[in-house]
Order: C-alpha cells, then sequence, then structure tokens
C-alpha cells in the first residue's frame, strides 16, 4: 500500500470526522438533556453554508462573514426552540419527527425561494484555497484548516462542559433535569441556550464544508443522517462518544472509498473489484454501526443514565 | 424443599459505589405472606427488581421452586409462575379493565402468534377475566378504559393482573401506596382472602397492614437483612427497634 | 379501534361511502384521475402497513422507505434481466407480478429480521435514528449499483405480467388489482388488531415492560410485527414501480420514509383505515395544492412545501386523532 495515499486519506477522514463532530455534538446533547430528536438539525448546516457564501459575497471578508454567519444560525436555532421544539419536549417521539421533518420542508424550500434551486458557491478566502506541500505532495490547506478548527472547537466543547458553569448545568441537566431546576436554573433559557449552541456548531460545520463541497439544498441531511450513525456509535448524549464515533465513522467511510475497491481488486477482477468496492465502501459505516450495537447496544461511550 | 417456593442465597447488587443488596438471603415457604420492610432506601425495590429480574444480581443466587433462576430475563421468570406488582401502578391505560386482565390471562394460555382469531371472543381469556375482575370487586368496569380509573381501582386491577395464571409467587411493592384508609382495608382483605392461593412477598410501608397480614417478617437496612421471623419476634428485636421501627414511634 | 359491531354510524356511513367510491372510480372514465387514485391506493397500502408497527406498536420507523424501494427494484431489476435476456445469479428473471410478489416480500421481510433484530435492541429516539441508517445504507447500496444505473434508476417499458389472466397494462385492471390488495391488507390488519398477536403488540407499546413482567417475550413479537409490515411494505413497492413505469434510488429517500409517517399521523394514528385516508390527503395535497397556489399568487405554486412544512408542525403540536378522528368522532 502507498504510504503516502495512505496519509492522506488519513487527513481527509480526519476532516471528515471533525465535521461531524461539529454536527454530533449539538445533536447529542439535544438528544441526551432534551430527550429530543431533531431532524432540522441538518437545515441548520444547510443556513451555516448559505448565510456565509452571501455575506462572502456582499462583503468579501470571509471571517467576519463566518462569524455573522453563526450568530444568525444560532439566533435561528434560538427561534426554533422557543417557537415549536419547546412544545414538543416529553411528547411522544413520533411528533417530534413529524414536526422537525415539517421544518425541513420549510427550510429546504425557503433557501430556494431566497436563493434558487440551483448550487450556488461558496468562494475561501485566497489564504485557504492554495495548497502546501505535506509529505512531499501537495495538500489543500483548506483542508487541514478545517481539522485545527475542528480540533478547537472540540476542545473548547470540552473546556465550556467541564470547566464552566455553563457546562455543569448541561452535565447535571442530563443526569437529572429536576434536581438543575430545583437549583433555581432556568431550564428553559438553558435549553435555548444548548438549542443556539448546537445551532452555531452546525452552521460552522457547513460553513467550512461550503467551500469543499457544493453549497446546495438538502446539503443538511446527507450529514445529518451520518451524524445520527455517529451518535448511535458513540452513545446517546455523550459528547465525548461523539467525538470518537465522529473520528471513526470518517475514517473508516474515507478508508472504505479509497481503499476497499484496490484491496478487492487483490482477489477479484477490477471491474467487479471496483463495483463491490464501491457499494461497500457506501455501507460500510452502516456495518459498522450495526456492529457496536450488537455489542454495545448503548454505545461505545454511553452517557451516564 | 416442597415447601419451599423461592430461596435467594447471598444477593448483592451494587450501584456505582452503593451497595443495594448486601449478601440478602431469604426464604419463603409455600403459602405463606412474608413481609420485607425497611426504612426508605433500604434495598426493598432493588431486591424485589432482582427477584423478578429487572436487575441482575451481582452474586447470588435466587431458586424458584428449585429452579435457578438467577440469570433469566424477566418473562422467562413469569413463565415460572413468578409474579409482581409494581410501586407505581403498571397497567395498560389505553386498553379496557377487562382486556388488561386478558391480556395477563393470555401470558398463561398458549401461544401469542395468532393472528386472526378475536381475543376478545376467546373464552380461554374472557372467562377467567371476569372471574378475577368480580374477586377483586371491578366487575362493574370491565368495559371501561384503564386509564379512566381511579387510583385505589387501578391498584386493584394490577392485583387481578398479578393474580392471572395463579402464579406460585407473587412479589407486591407496596400495594397500599396512595390508597385512602377504605381502600386500604379492602385491599388487607383481599390480599388475606388470596393468602391460599399462592405465597406472597409483601414490601409495604403501612406497619398495621404488615403485621396483619405477615406470617413471617424480615428487615431490610441499608441493604443487609437485620432480623427475620415470627412478626412479634421481629418487633420486639431491639436491633429492629433501634435502627427502623424506633423512627416510626420516636 | 372499534370492532364492526361497536361501530356508530358515522362510521358505517364511511366505509359505505369510501367503498363506493374506491369501486366506481374508473367508470368515471378519467384516466388521469385513474391513474392519481391508484397512487393512493398504493401509499395507502404501505402507510397501512407502517401503521402497523407505529400506530400499533409504537415503533416509529423512519426507514420504511427502504422496504418500498426493496419491493419496486424486484420489478426493477426482474425488468432488465427479462430485457437482456441475462440470468440474475444463474436463476432465469421472471415477470410474474405474484411471484415478484413473493419475492419482495421474502427480500424486504429479511431486510427487516437483520435490520430489526439490530434495531429493536433499542429503543426511542435510538430506534428512530437505526431504522433511518438502515435505510439509507440501501438508498446508497442502490446508488452505487451502476449494473441498474445507479442514482438514474431504471425507466419500465411495460408492467408485469399478470400470470396470463390479468392485463395489468390495463388502468381498470391495475386500480382493481391494488384496490384488491389494499382492501384485502385491511381486512388482515383489522383482524390482526383484535387478536391476540395484536393485544401482544398494542400492550407493548403501551407498557412493555408490564408485558415483560407478565411472561410475554415482547422482543420477538416486536420483530414478528416489524417483519410483516415491511414485507407488505415490499408488495406495495411491486405495485408502485408497475403503477408509475420507474425504479430508482428515489424511492428509498428518506423523503419517502417521512411522508410515510405523515400519511399516517395526518390520517390516525393506530387506527389502519385512518393511514388510507391520510394518504389520499397528502397525495392529493401535493397534486393540487401547487395549482391552487398558483392560482392565489402566480408563480407561489413551486414553493407549495413552504405551506406544507409548517402545517405538518401544526399538525404535530396539536393535532392527535387525525383525519379519522375528526370524521367519525370519539374512537380511543
Amino acid at each position: 500500500m502507498d504510504l503516502l495515499l495512505l496519509l492522506q486519506q488519513t487527513l481527509n477522514g480526519l476532516q471528515l470526522g471533525v465535521m461531524l463532530f461539529l454536527m454530533a455534538a449539538g445533536l447529542t446533547l439535544i438528544f441526551g438533556i432534551m430527550d429530543l430528536i431533531n431532524l432540522a438539525h441538518g437545515s441548520f448546516y444547510m443556513l451555516g453554508a448559505y448565510v456565509t457564501a452571501w455575506l462572502v459575497g456582499l462583503v468579501d471578508a470571509f471571517l467576519p462573514a463566518l462569524a455573522l454567519a453563526l450568530l444568525a444560525t444560532a439566533a435561528v436555532g434560538y427561534l426554533v426552540e422557543v417557537t415549536t421544539l419547546r412544545r414538543l419536549y416529553g411528547r411522544d417521539h413520533l411528533y417530534q419527527v413529524l414536526a422537525t421533518f415539517g421544518l425541513i420542508l420549510f427550510f429546504n424550500e425557503g433557501i430556494k425561494l431566497l436563493f434558487g434551486p440551483q448550487p450556488i458557491f461558496l468562494q475561501p478566502p485566497d489564504w485557504l484555497s492554495g495548497q502546501i506541500p505535506l509529505f512531499g505532495a501537495p495538500y489543500p490547506i483548506i483542508r487541514l484548516a478545517i481539522i485545527a478548527v475542528g480540533l478547537a472547537s472540540a476542545l473548547l466543547l470540552w473546556w465550556l462542559i467541564g470547566r464552566t458553569r455553563l457546562g455543569m448545568l448541561i452535565r447535571a441537566g442530563a443526569d437529572d433535569r429536576e434536581m438543575v431546576q430545583a437549583l433555581g436554573v432556568d431550564i428553559a433559557r438553558l435549553f435555548g441556550a444548548i438549542f443556539a449552541l448546537g445551532a452555531a456548531l452546525a452552521a460552522l460545520a457547513g460553513a467550512m464544508a461550503g467551500p469543499i463541497l457544493a453549497v446546495r439544498i438538502g446539503m443538511g441531511e446527507d450529514i445529518l443522517i451520518l451524524a445520527f450513525v455517529v451518535i448511535v456509535i458513540g452513545g446517546i448524549g455523550s459528547v465525548r462518544g461523539a467525538f470518537v464515533g465522529a473520528l471513526l465513522v470518517g475514517l473508516v467511510d474515507t478508508y472504505g472509498r479509497a481503499l476497499l475497491p484496490d484491496l478487492l481488486a487483490v482477489f477479484l477482477e477490477r471491474t467487479v473489484a471496483d463495483a463491490a468496492g464501491a457499494s461497500i465502501a457506501s455501507m460500510a459505516i452502516y456495518i459498522l454501526m450495526a456492529l457496536v450495537l450488537a455489542f454495545r447496544p448503548r454505545g461505545l461511550l454511553p452517557a451516564r443514565a | 424443599m416442597s415447601g419451599e417456593v423461592l430461596r435467594a442465597v447471598d444477593l448483592t447488587k451494587r450501584f456505582g459505589g452503593v451497595v443495594a443488596c448486601d449478601r440478602v438471603s431469604l426464604a419463603l415457604r409455600r403459602g405463606e405472606i412474608h413481609g420485607l420492610i425497611g426504612p426508605n432506601g433500604a434495598g426493598k425495590t432493588t431486591f424485589l427488581n432482582l427477584l423478578s429480574g429487572e436487575l441482575v444480581a451481582d452474586s447470588g443466587t435466587i431458586l424458584l421452586a428449585g429452579t435457578d433462576i438467577t440469570r433469566l430475563a424477566p418473562h422467562r421468570r413469569a413463565r415460572l409462575g413468578l409474579a409482581r406488582s409494581f410501586q407505581i401502578t403498571s397497567i395498560f391505560p389505553s386498553m379496557t379493565v377487562l382486556e388488561n386482565v386478558s391480556l395477563a390471562i393470555q401470558a398463561h394460555a398458549g401461544s401469542s402468534f395468532r393472528f386472526l382469531a378475536d381475543a376478545g371472543r376467546d373464552p380461554q381469556l374472557v372467562e377467567p377475566a371476569r372471574l378475577l375482575l368480580e374477586e377483586v370487586g371491578l366487575g362493574g368496569c370491565a368495559g371501561l378504559r384503564a386509564a379512566l380509573l381511579a387510583h385505589g381501582q387501578k391498584r386493584l386491577l394490577e392485583l387481578a393482573m398479578a393474580l392471572a395464571g395463579n402464579p406460585e409467587l407473587l412479589l407486591l411493592d407496596e400495594p397500599l401506596a396512595g390508597l385512602g384508609p377504605e381502600e386500604g382495608r379492602r385491599m388487607v382483605e383481599l390480599l388475606a382472602a388470596f393468602r391460599q392461593r399462592t405465597t406472597m412477598l409483601l414490601v409495604e410501608h403501612d406497619m398495621d397492614a404488615v403485621f396483619t397480614l405477615a406470617d413471617r417478617v424480615t428487615v431490610l437496612v441499608y441493604g443487609r437483612v437485620i432480623a427475620s421471623g415470627d412478626p412479634e419476634r421481629v418487633r420486639s428485636d431491639p436491633e429492629v427497634r433501634a435502627a427502623y421501627l424506633g423512627e416510626e414511634t420516636g | 379501534m372499534p370492532r364492526f359491531s361497536e361501530m356508530g354510524w358515522r362510521w358505517h356511513l364511511l366505509l359505505a361511502f369510501a367503498l363506493l367510491l374506491a369501486f366506481a372510480l374508473p367508470w368515471l372514465g378519467d384516466d388521469y384521475l385513474t391513474k392519481l387514485a391508484t397512487r393512493i391506493l398504493v401509499f395507502a397500502l404501505a402507510a397501512a402497513a407502517l401503521d402497523l408497527v407505529l400506530g400499533l406498536g409504537g415503533l416509529v420507523s423512519f426507514g420504511h422507505a427502504a422496504f418500498l424501494g426493496l419491493g419496486a427494484y424486484v420489478v426493477g431489476v426482474m425488468f432488465v434481466h427479462d430485457f437482456e435476456g441475462t440470468t440474475i445469479l444463474g436463476l432465469a428473471p421472471t415477470q410474474n407480478v405474484f411471484l415478484q410478489f413473493l419475492l419482495a416480500a421474502v427480500l424486504a421481510g429479511g431486510f427487516a429480521l437483520v435490520t430489526g433484530a439490530v434495531c429493536l435492541r433499542t429503543r426511542g429516539v435510538a430506534f428512530i435514528m437505526i431504522t433511518l441508517a438502515f435505510a439509507q445504507m440501501l438508498f446508497y447500496f442502490f446508488v452505487s449499483l451502476r449494473r441498474y444505473n445507479g442514482e438514474d434508476g431504471i425507466a419500465l417499458w411495460n408492467r408485469s405480467s399478470g400470470g396470463g389472466w390479468l392485463d395489468l397494462e390495463d388502468l381498470a385492471v391495475f386500480y382493481y388489482f391494488a384496490l384488491a390488495f389494499l382492501v384485502l391488507f385491511l381486512a388482515f390488519a383489522f383482524r390482526l388488531y383484535h387478536s391476540r398477536f395484536g393485544r401482544v403488540i398494542r400492550g407493548s407499546k403501551d407498557n412493555d415492560r408490564r408485558m415483560q413482567a407478565l411472561g410475554f417475550p415482547t422482543y420477538r413479537y416486536r420483530l414478528t410485527a416489524y417483519v410483516l409490515s415491511a414485507a407488505v411494505t415490499g408488495v406495495a413497492g411491486v405495485l408502485l414501480a408497475n403503477a408509475t413505469y420507474f425504479v430508482g434510488p428515489a424511492y428509498l429517500s428518506w423523503h419517502v420514509s417521512g411522508q410515510l409517517i405523515v400519511m399516517v399521523v395526518l390520517g390516525g394514528i393506530g387506527t389502519l383505515f385512518g393511514p388510507v385516508l391520510g394518504a389520499a390527503l397528502f397525495i392529493l395535497m401535493e397534486e393540487f395544492l401547487p395549482d391552487l397556489l398558483d392560482l392565489v399568487a402566480t408563480g407561489s405554486g413551486e414553493y407549495w412545501q413552504l405551506l406544507l412544512g409548517p402545517l405538518l408542525v401544526v399538525v404535530a403540536l396539536f393535532a392527535r386523532r387525525g383525519l379519522l378522528g375528526v370524521l367519525v368522532g370519539g374512537g380511543r
């Protein structure tokens, strides 16, 4: 096996992994603490990408555009929580699915109305556009930047949850909602804050994905389902689990797509190996999920019940 | 062994650092009502859950009529004749009262992989269910949705469901909880009336009820058995008085 | 859901009206209407099958599109090989619709058995996510199958054969064929609802812990219901492919799973008949709402889902009994 290829694919896998983590972190907190399934989390990812692209077109400054987009999406997230989802805590999950499915349709259609049905392009700034030599071969700077931002966000979250008062409340809320209420904390505001935070993280992932993938309607849905797989593997409600699960899924998916066809070609005819490799690679992470569940139904690092 | 329905030996269960049950041993004689008492947090419900299979013991063994059930799933234990009631009433709220009891009967009346025949017209299920409802005094509510019953009636319904299929052993987790004095008296009368049919392990905070009904009493404190035997002896045991009954009187 | 003998006059009226309408429709001779109604019947079958697990069992399966798609692909794959004159794994392809039904039921049921065995070990939110994930897995699997046109899918030139005595190409014949299956399934599901098995499934939704304490191995019953529901949805998939002359991964898209859930809830969850109404309502909305909006404001029809989305939110927040509950009142 080509070592250089392996290294590059490892970086690609890490990059997908940290993006998945940004999506999954907010989702898993919402699952764990509010016992709410939010399908519209992918819409925040899409919003982050669209708003960033739009603002970059307006002001031609990437970082301020990104910051504004995160704030805007956090505000939308907060609004969605206050107007809709707040009424669904404690209801049957079915109705949460129905309502958030409706929200997806609404956001998708709204974006189509505002930006048109065609994908739009998010122009990365010059300092992120080039390639730098890595292990003797050029590698896109933006992918490295995504990995760096993703890891930094993970660290920030670790600090936020482990070291601050908000984090203390989040952890306590996951264990015992009534206890937190008894402490005199306004649980509604806490939930709103968690929601806004989750939305901002998803928007960050979307904005960073923008330059390397197309900014298009429904972009949030594919990654949402991957994030679900991450959460199931990591253990519902566990941010640490989400981190481990995200890197695992990112690596397995990337390795699968890059290496399986070659690997199978050792035993099979080239055309057959390509076809079979592509098929198996597309299913690899789901098989991984099934295996994890078969042995650990509550995930790798379950949050304490 | 014929006189013994249940034998639990050295059952231990830990939650993190807390030992909820600490080498608890207990033997139940066929036909007796055995009171299990102790202050809050003594591990009574944990012990019941270990017996019924909702929790699995860290160590120790449980024999039900001589069969080792220590690691069996709850439904397997139920099939072997172990029934229970829950501390928080556990019924099927969306079904009628009669359907609730028929379903309990169904668990012990052949295969449930029957897809076409109307279970509501199956005399094998309906007749014994009606009989049980009459016995607990809910005959008049058979057609009512269970969710609409008053709390006391739900308790009686759960008792009827637990008695379906004539269990070897009935675990009762605070059957009097939340009942008014009149309802409580009726429940005690009913339990006394069912004494001949099954063996009961009765967890209850109402001391009058326990000492009225129980043939023997076991006291659990901090997960340990501190006394067991004849109610009068247990009642006068100085350790029990100090650890538990003292709270009640003092 | 009441037995026939316990139904009030509104039930009888509704059933009589529905049956009359269903039987009379092709006689109107409007091809467009017949095709539309056929599509409603097909989705009604899938939605009613979903209700078996969703409404009766309380299992929020967000992956039923996978079973629908599997059924549809049976038709598509058979068509391709029959057209080419090639074999599948050494076997001759069949265009016989009854054999395709059987195959679809076995494949969808088999996939449900394997994935359900994993899903049903979990509860609540996890169950939803895992059913969704497995369906997505199958979606990507079919996208990756270049042999069967991958993402583009397969356009069918003809419908399956009716075993020599049914001409499924005839609109009315195919309509009645689909109707027969729907009625047959509803009759079966109705019996099942009140049967021992149905009670176990409903009891397990109401209070699974109590069911286990009573001695029911509920996992087994839930898995059986899941497989049964999947098999019937697979059969609906065979009908869907024939109704549309098309098979593609889009049928396995998670949007379709969502739409099936919407149909069940719109019509009335846990009522079996309700999902039929829900399917009709949803497909009629999909068909006519855009035109209606265009009448109000030209060009707005394209964005009809901007209206549908919030409508679903409102339904989720306030409507608990669905359309059937509104029509027949009372009920459970």
